[in-house]
């Protein structure tokens, strides 16, 4: 993958006045700029789409800030780590099936638009990755973290490993929306594919109902002292995840690396 | 309009063959049960307009898709410059410009946005993409939808801005999948224009068609596939042959030429009955 790049100086190079390595120093700087201009253009479509666009990211916005509120006041609760570890746990499964039945959500998530261009992998890993953090998904997902951290750490240390765990859940997230959204590029494209979709599409609503449900039964008197077991074992599966995290990691980042490269 | 090829000829200061432009070595691909392309050999000329042509299914897409590094072949080997496109893409990607035929384009970014971060992504210096963005939308009539979203595009207009992307690098070898299909008269005249004043300037063109007369009148070497293989390769006279016509030629060599649909259809008009 590096012979290549070596062998270029010497020709003429039309494409690339000047140095024809490494391709693209600022990708990572044009991939954010990328991102804030597809955002910014939410509100130059047509004045239906731009009044949908604009009340679900007020709506989304409305409910980070609200669900910040809630975790904050939940703090000593005694069932506030169930309900931290449930919601981060809900948030990263939503992460990771949202591309499936939204992959026009977000256009930078789509590789087949960017298979055109000479980009090495590994300065792509590291641009995608930074420009799936602008968004309103990410903003979301930051304010969630972070009340979960304020509702349950005390103490300088745990402060410390929260912004730590924030970092990582964000990071996580994206990659896992990435890798996911990457890893089904072909298969969305294809006839069996989409019938698979619409058959988990009523997977998710059912499950939708699942969590109407559930929510219903927590909102009654003492509901939440039922979620406990549920979070010991989801806390459980984190506590196992965080004893290797960095081969988690670079599995993760490989993952994402792969159908770009190709 | 034949002589197009002398300036490169003359560059290169040799009469023998110029060196290839893109070779292809024993190309295969199957999807499932279907062979698409039953092992191609190619050889396109450099400083060429190469007309890719064949019926509906020939596999000219999946060739030209093998060819740019879109789609991985099940075997063979291809060289574009001198490089691998599957050992090595990147030096590949940054010598070619591919208009593919599902074209995928950033559907909210502007034409001009587009462009921009086209080239930066590239990696050519800012000023310079912009500089040549201006050109490009201005002879391919978008300068006055420039600033409008890729989204609300005509099919010509996405096939004019997905040249333009596709030639602000300017690339050694431009590769056009159908690129006149749905493509009104007016687009794609224009479109004609940028092409031959691109191969004038010593560079390649290989763009698939089924349209006969469009090849005959653009193109100066043809490669004709049917059924995964490629039936005739050469210059437009010597695939021509005695036939009077492209057309002629090519019927004959996909074997379409003695179809008769006189009896089977003896039903159909003289008045009803």
């Amino acid at each position: 993958m590096s012979a290549g790049a070596t062998a270029v100086p010497g020709k003429s190079e039309p494409a690339v006045p000047g140095k024809g390595t490494p391709a693209v120093p600022g990708v990572t700087s044009v991939f954010v700029r990328l991102k804030l201009s597809l955002l910014r253009n939410g509100l130059r479509q047509s004045s239906g789409r731009k009044a949908a666009y604009i009340a679900s990211a007020v709506f989304a916005l409305l409910f980070a800030a609200l669900q910040l509120i809630g975790l904050v006041v939940l703090r000593g609760n005694e069932h506030a780590v169930t309900v931290v570890v449930l919601l981060t746990a809900l948030v990263g499964i939503g992460w990771a099936v949202m591309p499936l039945f939204f992959p026009s959500g977000d256009e930078t998530l789509d590789p087949s638009r960017l298979v055109m261009l000479p980009l090495r992998p590994r300065p792509l890993i590291r641009a995608l990755l930074t420009a799936s953090l602008v968004g309103i998904g990410p903003l979301f997902t930051f304010c969630l973290a972070l009340g979960s951290v304020i509702a349950v750490a005390r103490g300088a240390a745990a402060a410390a490993v929260g912004v730590l765990a924030v970092a990582l859940t964000l990071l996580l997230c994206v990659a896992l929306a990435r890798a996911v959204a990457a890893a089904n590029v072909r298969l969305l494209t294809s006839r069996k594919g989409r019938d698979l979709a619409v058959l988990s599409g009523l997977v998710i609503a059912v499950g939708i109902q699942v969590v109407n449900f559930g929510a219903q039964r927590l909102s009654s008197a003492g509901g939440l002292a039922r979620l406990d077991p549920v979070a010991d074992v989801l806390s459980w599966v984190r506590r196992r995840r965080r004893s290797a995290p960095w081969t988690r990691w670079a599995t993760g980042r490989t993952a994402v690396a792969r159908p770009s490269c190709c | 309009m034949r002589d197009r090829t002398a300036g490169p000829e003359e560059a290169g200061g040799a009469h023998t063959a110029p060196p290839a432009a893109v070779r292809a070595e024993g190309l295969w691909k199957r999807f499932g049960e279907q062979i698409a392309v039953a092992g191609i050999d190619l050889e396109l000329p450099a400083g060429k307009f190469i007309g890719l042509v064949g019926p509906n299914g020939a596999g000219k897409t999946t060739t030209l898709s093998m060819v740019t590094g879109l789609l991985r072949p099940d075997a063979g080997r291809v060289l574009i410059g001198g490089h691998d496109v599957w050992r090595d893409p990147v030096a590949v990607k940054a010598r070619i410009g591919v208009l593919p035929e599902g074209l995928r384009l950033f559907e909210r970014l502007s034409g001009r946005e587009l462009l921009a971060y086209s080239g930066r992504l590239r990696g050519l210096p800012g000023d310079e993409v912009d500089k040549r963005a201006t050109q490009l939308l201005d002879v391919l009539d978008l300068a006055g939808a420039q600033h409008k979203l890729v989204v609300d595009y005509s099919t010509g207009m996405r096939k004019k801005t997905g040249l333009a992307a596709a030639l602000l690098h300017n690339p050694e070898v431009l590769f056009l999948d159908e690129p006149f299909e749905g493509v009104d008269p007016v687009s794609a005249q224009t479109i004609r224009g940028v092409l031959e004043r691109y191969t004038a300037s010593g560079a390649t063109v290989v763009f698939s068609s089924h349209v006969m007369e469009l090849v005959e009148s653009l193109c100066d070497w043809v490669a004709v596939m049917a059924g995964g293989q490629i039936r005739a390769q050469g210059t437009l006279a010597e695939v021509r042959g005695d036939a009077p016509s492209l057309q002629r030629a090519f019927l004959e060599l996909v074997g379409a030429n003695g179809r008769d649909s006189g009896e089977s259809l003896d039903w159909l008009g003289g008045g009803a009955r």
